[in-house]
């Protein structure tokens, strides 16, 4: 019990120090600006439309959909200093001789970033409280619809670290990231080209873009879409960790 | 204390490090010297934890490396050769990390970084931007991480490099305070350094201990000759070497700098014959100095090679 409070203790030191270093660096908001600035014109066309038909937009899963996509490009280029800055930096070092665990140091890392994404996602607020002036919007189906952004966010963000974890340069790491965040958000449709039914079933279960759609276009909370964001979440933390502890086998 | 016992590491097929034992006990500062390749970063990045050895058993202050890694680490305080830094932090910042990192939090913490900050002459430097002081202070900083949680082991690589003078002063009078009481364990390519910090040295050559003991003793085993600088006036130097070389008991006599360095048998003193000899040649006997076995001479010729092979 000690050892959980002690390790939940590091995570939250290190997340901290996360959080408070991606605010002092001016990537975060420059690609949180662009983010904001590519939803916010959205929201204005899209729903500008409908309201200048006279009609109440009630519906943000467009919207919130164009978020989760965006986050594809976005949430890579967040996370990708999160492990090769230390390994280009040397800190890392500093790291594997305090009395932390590799795992400690991933997560805290993923949970810090998140925090970070989380503050943009959380100014994006402003949308449906504009709605909910102007007409009623469905709030449960909004916040199921912000559940599968964050969830799918933050799968997005452990990805990333993944891949900011393989290599001390942060353009290989974003491009990797981005990469398989692509290949996870379209791989449904390479499950058709497979003839065993359940290899194809098996592969479209992976797409990250279908298991959003679950929560944010159709507004159902299902404990397998759920299981599927926390797995993808905790395998690809797990390898980040694995694969930053096998650096201390080759000095 | 640090207790390393049949310590093996290979990178590959190559041996980095092959069965090396030795201890630093409590209250002493032990010198750990090697050329570039000798296996000197291996073993310190063995004993902080940083990687495993492949066969060996490495206990610091108490703690088996493998076994219990996070209650050795939470005792061991480290600067590594490169001290790595967050360019993005003030120095303050970057104390209170690594302090809270190693279980510090409070008035005590805030207390500790305060005390490691003024022990490192870096206090009035706090709120500086790491990136804005010089290489010295930035090795002060680190030597400041390493020291905050008050460790029982201390292990520096090569903590003199770049730093001036006064500041390698400064870097000795604190490796002496904390080693009266603690381990201190530290490397150097700087003999003339460790001579003046370490109680005792550790010779690694070829990923092999090939000597340990203290400066003194070192110098002392190896002294098969004495030496002496001779200043002469009024004399041309070549000549008076030639001819100081052919006294009886003298085994060299080379000019070097502005004088003669002269090598005799240790059982046999031949400064009276020299100086009856200077005095004879009506040449002005301006100095005549000892000359000690220096750690570095030690060093050469454990490993058969000297200066000019290196």
């Amino acid at each position: 019990m000690q050892s959980v409070g002690r390790s939940l203790r590091t995570i939250w030191i290190i997340a901290k120090q996360e959080f408070s270093l991606l605010f002092g660096s001016p990537l975060i908001y420059f690609i949180g600006a662009i983010w904001l600035l590519i939803n916010g014109a959205f929201f204005s066309f899209y729903f500008g439309q409908q309201w200048n038909q006279g009609v109440a937009p009630l519906d943000m899963a467009p919207l919130i959909n164009t978020m989760v996509f965006l986050m594809v490009f976005f949430a890579p280029a967040i996370s990708m200093r999160l492990v090769a800055d230390e390994l280009r930096e040397g800190t890392h070092e500093l790291l594997f001789t305090s009395p932390i665990r590799d795992g400690e140091i991933i997560v805290g890392k993923w949970l810090g970033a998140f925090g970070a994404v989380a503050v943009f996602i959380a100014i994006t607020l402003l949308y449906p409280v504009v709605l909910a002036l102007r007409g009623s919007p469905d709030i449960g189906a909004i916040a199921a619809g912000y559940l599968g952004l964050l969830l799918s966010t933050g799968t997005m963000m452990a990805i990333g670290i993944l891949a900011s974890s393989l290599t001390q340069y942060q353009l290989v790491a974003l491009f990797v990231g981005i990469g398989s965040c692509l290949v996870l958000w379209i791989v449904d449709l390479f499950a058709g080209l497979v003839a065993n039914p359940n290899v194809s079933d098996f592969i479209a279960s992976l797409s990250l873009r279908d298991h959003g759609d679950a929560l944010i276009v159709n507004s159902i909370i299902d404990p397998v879409d759920i299981a599927y964001f926390i797995g993808m979440i905790i395998i690809a933390l797990l390898l980040a960790s694995q694969i930053l502890g096998s650096r201390r086998y080759v000095g | 204390m640090i207790q390393v016992e049949g310590l093996t590491k290979y990178y590959g097929n190559y041996k980095a490090i092959d069965r090396i034992s030795f201890f630093a006990d409590v209250g002493e500062v032990v010198g750990f010297v090697g050329r570039n390749g000798a296996g000197k970063t291996t073993t310190i990045r063995i004993l902080t934890g940083y990687m495993p050895p492949n066969e060996g058993s490495v206990t610091v202050a108490g703690y088996d490396v493998l076994e219990q890694p996070i209650d050795m680490r939470q005792k061991l305080g480290y600067l590594p050769e490169t001290v790595p830094l967050y360019r993005e932090m003030t120095v303050w910042q970057y104390v209170e990390y690594f302090a809270s990192l190693r279980g510090l939090s409070g008035a005590d913490r805030e207390r500790r970084v305060e005390i490691a900050l003024e022990k490192v002459n870096m206090l009035e430097r706090e709120n500086s931007m790491i990136t804005s002081i010089s290489k010295g202070m930035r090795q002060r900083v680190g030597l400041a991480q390493a020291i905050v949680h008050d460790p029982e082991v201390l292990i520096l690589d090569e903590p003199m490099i770049g730093l001036d003078p006064d500041q390698r002063a400064e870097m000795r009078a604190i490796i002496d305070e904390i080693g009266e009481d603690r381990t201190v364990f530290l490397s150097s390519h700087d003999l003339a350094e460790l001579e003046k910090v370490a109680d005792r040295v550790l010779m690694i050559h070829k990923g092999q201990i090939v000597a340990e003991d203290t400066p003194d003793a070192l110098a002392t085993r190896l002294e098969g000759e004495r030496r002496f600088f001779l200043r002469l006036g009024n004399a041309d130097l070549q000549t008076a070497a030639d001819l100081i070389t052919q006294i009886e008991g003298v085994l060299t006599a080379v000019v070097k700098d502005d004088g003669i360095e002269v090598a005799h048998p240790q059982d046999l003193d031949v400064r009276p014959i020299v100086a009856t000899t200077v005095v004879g040649n009506e040449w002005d006997l301006l100095e005549l100095k000892p000359l000690g076995t220096s750690l570095e001479d030690v060093f050469l010729r454990l490993t058969g090679e000297d200066a000019e092979t290196r």
